[in-house]
C-alpha cells in the first residue's frame, strides 16, 4: 500500500470518505438525471410508457365495452361508426370475470361519469364479438403486472444471490457462480413449459388450495430471469469491495453492516436499475410466448400474449382480418419499443463505461 | 486445451444430469402426474409404462432405471420392453428416452428421429438470415457511422430487438404471402418453406448481431493498429477485411452460444405458426397433450445441444483470438 | 544535401460540437536525407495530428486538412489521388507510433503484419516475404526472428513490440520515417536501446527521421534540428546544440528547465511550466504562450508573434523564434558566445 495515500493533510479519514462518498452518490445521480434529460428519445418513451402505464391502471375509468361481453356473430366486424354508442354493457361488475375493490371504485365512477355511452368499434370486434380495444386495454394489466411482479422476484432472487456471492467471496462465491453458469447452460424455456404443462394439470386443486394459477406463473417467470442480475449484482459488488473506500473504512473499523449499507447498496443500485429495465420488455415478450403457446395466462383472462394467438389465427389466405393484427402488434410494439429505449437511456445515463460507443 | 475440454465434459455431465434429475423428480412428485394409476390412459400404453417404469419398484429404483442402462430387473434380465414393444430399453444415459405417452407406436426416440432434422435445419436457416443481415448491416451501420443509413440501420435493429417474433412472422406473412406471393403460407417440403419462417425466427437476433456489430466495430475502427493499417498503405477494404472485422465480430461470436439456444426456443412459436412438423412442434403438444417424457426427452435433448454448441462457440473464439487463454472456462 | 521532405504552411482543423479546434496552425518543416528532425512540444501541442497530416491519415472529417504544399523528393503529395498516396504511405514515407502495445493488431501474428507491406507494395509471394520479413526483424535486434514471425504481439515484450513496428516502418527502406513518441511508452533502458537502434539505421539507409517527442532528453541524443511547437505552432526552429545552450522562446526554455539533470539537486522539486496549454478551440488572441509566460507583455495579448529569424548559431544555420521579447530573453539567458 503507497504511504500517501493515508497523508490527508491532517484531516479526519472518515470525514472524508463521508465527502466522498456523497460526493460520488450525487454527482452520480445528478449525472444520470442529466444526461437522461438530454436523450430525448429516451424521454419520449417516458412519457409513451406513462401513458400506456395510465391507460392500463385506469381501464376500469375508461367509457369500454366490456372485453368479455360476447355479441356472437359469424364474421369479425371491421372497424366502423359509429364512434360513440350506447352500451354493450362494461359499466357494471357482472360483466368482468373478478374485479379487486380499487377496480370496483373506478368502475363505478365510470358509469357515473359517462352513464351508458361508450366508445363504438374503434378496432372492430374478434371472432367471438368482443370488442379489440377493450380487450387490449384489458389485456395489458395483465402482461404489465406478470412483466412486474416476474420482474421483482428476479430482483429480489438476483440481487441477494449475486451480492451475497460477491461478499463472501472465495471458495462459496466460486460455488455459487458455478451452480449460475450450470443454470445458465440450461434452455430454461422447455424446463419452464415443461414445469407448467405439469402445473397446469392441477389447476383447479391449486386453486382450491388457494393459489391461483396466474400467481405460480408470476414466479416461475421470475426464477428464469434472476441469472443475469446475480452475475451483474456479484461483479459490481467484487469490483467494489476491492476499491479503496471500502478497504479505508474497513481499515477504519467500520463494521460490515455499515459498509454494505453505506458504501454498497448506493453504488450497486443504479446497475441493477439498469437491468431492470432491461428485464421488464424480456419477461413481457415471454409472458406473450408462453401465453402464445397455450400455457400461459388462460382465457377468460385476457393478456398481450393472447391477443396475438388471435391475430395468428385471423391471418389467413382466404380473409385476412386485419383489425385483429395491427393494433394488437403497434401495441405490444410501442410498448417493447419504449421499454428498451429507456432501458438503453438509463444504461448510458447511470453507467457511461457501458455506453455504445457513438 | 484437452485440459479445457475435460473440464467441460464434466460440468456438461453434472449440468445434464441435474436437468435429467430435476425433470424426473418434478415429473414424479407432481400429484395426479403421468404414473399416477387411476389415469385413464390408453390401455397399450399403459402396459408400456408399466412395463418400462416399473411403477411398483421403490422410486430410487425407478430413476436408475430411468436413468441408465442399469439393469435392475431380476426376473426379466436385460432384455425388456422398448418404446415400441420390442427393443431392449436403455435408459436416458444411452439417449434412450422411452415411449410416448401419446402416440402409441411411436418411441421418444422416433418422433425425434423425424421431428430433429426438420428443426436443425430450420434453425440453421434462421442463424444464416441472422448472421447475414445483422452483420452486414452492423459493418454498413459503423462503417458509415452517423449517416442516414446508419440512423435507419439502427431504428430497424431497435425496433427488431423490442418486437416478438409472431409479430415478426406476421407481417412477413401478410407481406410475402398475400401481398407479393413469394413464398408458400405454410408446411413443409422445400427449403423454401423454410425461407420466410427463418427470416421471422432469425430477425430478432439479426437486430441484436447488427447491434453488437456496430458496436464492436466502432471499438476496432478507433483502435491504433487501424490507423498503422492505413499508414502501411492498405487499401481502405483490406484494413476493413484483414484488420477490423475480425475484432469487430467477436463479440458476436460469443453471442452465437445464446442466440443458438433463443433460436431454438423462438422456434417453438414460428413452428406452430407456419405449421412446421419440426420437434419444437412435438414439444409444444407435448406439453400440452401431458406427453411427459416427450417433453422430458426434448428438455434433455436440447440442454445437450446448447452445451455442446456453446463449447463450440469457446472454442471457436480461442482461434479467432489468440490473446484467451481456454484455461479459465 | 536535398530535401527530402517539406511541408509548407500545414494547417489541421477538427470541427467538433465544441467548436474548431485549430490543432495545427500554419506549420512548416522540411528534413534532408540523413538528417533526423525534431519536433518537440507538450502533449496536446499538435504534432501527432502535424505528422498525421503529412500522410493524409488525419481523420476527415471531423478534421479539415490545408496546406500549401507537401512535397516528398518534389513531388506534392497534396495532388495525388487515394491510390497513389496509399502508395507512398508504408513505401516511401513510414510512420511508427507512440504505443506498440496498441499499434500492432493483436488477432494477427507479427509475421503477418509484415508481409502485408510487402504484399501490397511489391507482390512478393508469400514465402520470399517471409525470408524477408525475418531478415528485416534480425536487422533490428530481434533473436530468432524465423520463430518470432508466427508470434502474436502479446507474446512479445513492449520493446521487442517497438522493434518489430520499425522493422514493418523499415522494410521497405522508405526514404522518410516519422517517429511519433517512438520511446514514450517504454522503459527507460528499452528507451536507450531503441534510440540506438534508430540511429544506427539511419546511418546504414541514409533515412531522413522526423521524430515527434516532448521528452527534451531524447532531442538532445538523436536529433540534428528542432522545432518547438506550442498550440499548434512552431515557436522556434533552431539546431540542436544551440538550442540547448541559449533557447530564443521563453516556452523552449521552460521545457529545457523541466529536463531532469543528473547532477541537479536530487530532491529539488522538477520545474515544469505553469499553468495549462491553451484550449485549441479558444485560442488567445496573441501569442498562445501569453498566459504563461514570464516575460509576457502587453502586445504580446494583442499580436501574434511570426516566427523570425533571429540569430545565426555558431555553426552558421538559422535560428529562428515567434516571440516579441527575443532580446530580453537573450539578456536573462546570456548570449551567445
Ligand atoms: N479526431 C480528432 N477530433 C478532434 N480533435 C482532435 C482529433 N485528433 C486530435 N485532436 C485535437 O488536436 C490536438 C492536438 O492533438 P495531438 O496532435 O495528438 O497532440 P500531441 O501529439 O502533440 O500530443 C488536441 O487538442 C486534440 O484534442
Ligand atoms: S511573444 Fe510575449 S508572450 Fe509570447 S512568448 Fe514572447 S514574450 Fe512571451
Ligand atoms: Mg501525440
Amino acid at each position: 500500500m503507497p504511504g500517501e495515500r493515508w497523508d490527508l493533510g491532517g484531516r479526519d479519514l472518515e470525514e472524508l470518505l463521508v465527502e466522498a462518498r456523497e460526493f460520488k452518490g450525487e454527482s452520480l445521480w445528478q449525472d444520470a438525471r442529466r444526461r437522461l434529460l438530454a436523450n430525448r428519445s429516451a424521454l419520449v418513451s417516458l412519457v409513451v410508457l406513462g401513458v400506456i402505464g395510465l391507460i392500463s391502471f385506469g381501464a376500469p375509468l375508461l367509457p369500454l365495452p366490456s372485453p368479455q361481453a360476447l355479441d356472437l356473430q359469424l364474421e369479425p366486424q371491421p372497424p366502423r361508426p359509429p364512434w360513440v354508442e350506447l352500451g354493450r354493457g362494461g359499466w357494471t361488475a357482472d360483466d368482468y370475470d373478478e374485479l379487486s375493490a380499487l377496480d370496483g371504485l373506478m368502475l363505478r365512477t365510470r358509469a357515473y361519469l359517462f352513464g351508458d355511452w361508450q366508445t363504438g368499434r374503434w378496432f372492430g370486434t374478434d371472432t367471438m364479438g368482443r370488442d379489440v380495444l377493450a380487450r387490449i386495454v384489458w389485456g395489458s394489466r395483465v402482461s404489465i403486472v406478470v412483466a412486474l411482479v416476474a420482474t421483482l422476484c428476479s430482483l429480489v432472487i438476483g440481487v441477494t444471490y449475486g451480492a451475497a456471492a460477491g461478499l463472501l467471496g472465495g471458495r462459496v462465491d466460486n460455488a455459487m457462480m458455478r451452480l449460475v453458469d450450470i443454470l445458465y447452460s440450461i434452455p430454461f424455456i422447455f424446463l419452464v413449459i415443461f414445469v407448467l404443462s405439469l402445473i397446469m394439470e392441477r389447476r383447479s386443486e391449486l386453486e382450491d388450495m388457494g393459489i391461483r394459477f396466474m400467481h405460480v406463473f408470476y414466479v416461475i417467470l421470475g426464477l428464469i430471469y434472476w441469472l443475469t442480475m446475480a452475475r451483474v449484482v456479484r461483479g459490481q459488488v467484487l469490483s467494489l469491495k476491492s476499491s479503496e473506500f471500502i478497504e479505508a473504512a474497513r481499515v477504519l473499523g467500520a463494521s460490515t453492516r455499515r459498509i454494505l449499507f453505506a458504501h454498497l447498496v448506493p453504488n450497486v443500485l443504479s446497475i441493477v436499475i439498469v437491468y431492470l429495465t432491461l428485464t421488464i420488455p424480456a419477461v413481457m415478450l415471454f409472458e406473450a410466448f408462453i401465453s402464445f403457446l397455450g400455457l400461459g395466462v388462460q382465457p377468460p383472462d385476457v393478456s398481450w400474449g393472447l391477443l396475438a394467438v388471435d391475430s395468428v389465427e385471423a391471418i389467413n389466405p382466404v380473409r385476412s382480418y386485419w383489425w385483429l393484427v395491427a393494433p394488437i402488434s403497434c401495441a405490444m410494439g410501442a410498448t417493447l419499443l419504449a421499454l428498451n429505449v429507456l432501458g438503453d437511456g438509463l444504461r448510458d445515463a447511470l453507467d457511461p463505461k457501458l455506453r455504445e460507443k457513438d | 486445451m484437452l485440459g479445457f475440454l475435460l473440464r467441460r465434459a464434466l460440468w456438461f455431465a453434472i449440468t445434464v444430469w441435474i436437468v435429467i434429475t430435476v425433470s424426473f423428480f418434478l415429473m414424479r412428485a407432481v400429484p395426479g402426474g403421468p404414473f399416477d394409476t387411476d389415469r385413464a390412459i390408453d390401455a397399450a400404453i399403459e402396459k408400456n409404462l408399466a412395463a418400462r417404469y416399473h411403477l411398483d419398484w421403490p422410486l430410487w429404483k425407478q430413476y436408475l432405471q430411468y436413468l441408465g442402462p442399469f439393469n435392475l430387473d431380476e426376473t426379466h434380465g436385460a432384455t425388456l420392453a422398448g418404446g415400441d414393444g420390442s427393443s431392449s430399453f436403455g435408459g436416458v444415459l444411452v439417449g434412450d428416452f422411452g415411449p410416448s405417452f401419446k402416440y402409441r407406436d411411436f418411441s421418444v426416440n422416433d418422433i425425434i428421429a423425424q421431428s430433429l432434422p426438420i428443426s436443425i435445419a430450420l434453425g440453421t436457416v434462421a442463424l444464416a438470415w441472422a448472421l447475414l443481415l445483422g452483420l452486414s448491416a452492423g459493418i454498413l451501420s459503423a462503417v458509415w457511422r452517423g449517416s442516414g443509413v446508419d440512423l435507419g440501420l439502427r431504428l430497424a435493429a431497435t425496433t427488431g430487438i423490442a418486437l416478438p417474433n409472431f409479430v415478426v412472422a406476421l407481417f412477413l406473412i401478410v407481406l410475402f404471402v398475400f401481398e407479393v406471393e413469394l413464398f408458400p403460407v405454410a408446411g413443409w417440403g422445400s427449403l423454401s418453406h423454410l425461407a420466410l419462417p427463418g427470416l421471422a425466427l432469425g430477425g430478432p437476433f439479426a437486430a441484436y448481431i447488427a447491434r453488437l456489430t456496430r458496436t464492436g466495430m466502432l471499438e476496432v475502427l478507433s483502435q491504433e493498429y487501424i490507423r498503422t493499417a492505413h499508414a502501411k498503405g492498405l487499401p481502405p477494404r483490406l484494413v476493413l477485411l484483414r484488420h477490423a472485422i475480425r475484432g469487430g465480430i467477436l463479440p458476436v461470436v460469443s453471442y452465437l452460444g445464446p442466440a443458438t439456444a433463443g433460436i431454438l426456443t423462438g422456434s417453438l412459436v414460428i413452428e406452430k405458426i407456419f405449421a412446421i412438423p419440426g420437434t419444437g412442434t412435438h414439444f409444444v403438444n407435448s406439453a400440452l397433450n401431458r406427453d411427459y417424457t416427450l417433453a422430458m426427452g426434448v428438455t434433455i435433448l436440447y440442454t445437450v445441444l446448447v452445451y455442446s454448441l456453446n463449447t463450440l462457440v469457446d472454442l471457436a473464439y480461442t482461434v479467432l483470438d489468440p490473446r484467451i487463454e481456454l484455461e479459465e472456462a | 544535401m536535398g530535401r527530402v521532405l517539406e511541408v509548407e504552411d500545414l494547417s489541421v482543423r477538427f470541427e467538433t460540437r465544441g467548436g474548431t479546434v485549430r490543432a495545427v496552425d500554419g506549420v512548416s518543416f522540411h528534413v534532408e536525407e540523413g538528417e533526423t528532425l525534431s519536433i518537440v512540444g507538450e502533449s496536446g501541442s499538435g504534432k501527432t495530428v502535424a505528422s498525421l497530416a503529412v500522410l493524409g491519415l488525419v481523420p476527415c472529417p471531423p478534421g479539415v486538412v490545408e496546406a500549401r504544399r507537401v512535397a516528398l523528393e518534389g513531388r506534392d503529395l497534396l495532388t495525388l489521388s487515394p491510390a497513389e498516396l496509399r502508395a507512398v504511405r508504408g513505401n516511401e514515407v513510414s510512420m511508427i507510433f507512440q504505443d506498440p502495445m496498441t499499434s500492432l493488431n493483436p488477432l494477427l501474428t507479427v509475421g503477418r503484419q509484415l508481409s502485408e507491406v510487402l504484399e501490397v507494395h511489391r507482390g512478393t509471394s508469400p514465402r520470399e516475404a517471409r525470408v524477408l520479413c525475418a531478415k528485416g526483424l534480425s536487422e533490428v535486434g530481434i533473436p530468432a526472428p524465423e520463430e518470432r514471425l508466427d508470434a502474436y504481439p502479446h507474446e512479445l515484450s513492449g520493446g521487442m513490440r517497438q522493434r518489430v513496428m520499425i522493422a514493418m516502418a523499415l522494410l521497405l527502406e522508405p526514404r522518410v520515417l516519422i517517429a511519433d513518441e517512438p520511446t514514450t511508452a517504454l522503459d527507460v533502458t528499452i528507451q536507450a536501446q531503441i534510440l540506438e537502434l534508430l540511429r544506427k539505421l539511419q546511418q546504414d539507409h541514409g533515412t531522413a527521421i522526423v521524430l515527434v517527442t516532448h521528452d527534451m532528453g531524447v532531442v538532445a541524443g538523436q536529433a540534428d534540428r528542432v522545432h518547438v511547437m506550442y498550440a499548434g505552432r512552431i515557436v522556434e526552429d533552431s539546431a540542436t546544440r544551440p538550442l540547448f545552450s541559449n533557447p530564443l522562446h521563453p516556452y523552449s526554455r521552460g521545457l529545457l528547465e523541466s529536463v531532469p539533470t543528473l547532477d541537479g539537486d536530487a530532491t529539488a522539486k522538477l520545474h515544469s511550466i505553469p499553468g495549462q496549454p491553451p484550449d485549441l478551440a479558444d485560442l488567445p488572441p496573441g501569442c498562445a504562450f501569453a498566459p504563461r509566460c514570464p516575460l509576457v507583455r502587453e502586445h504580446c495579448e494583442r499580436e501574434v508573434p511570426p516566427l523570425a529569424a533571429v540569430a545565426l548559431s555558431q555553426d552558421g544555420g538559422e535560428r529562428r523564434s515567434a516571440c516579441f521579447e527575443v532580446d530580453r530573453l537573450r539578456d536573462t539567458v546570456g548570449g551567445e558566445a
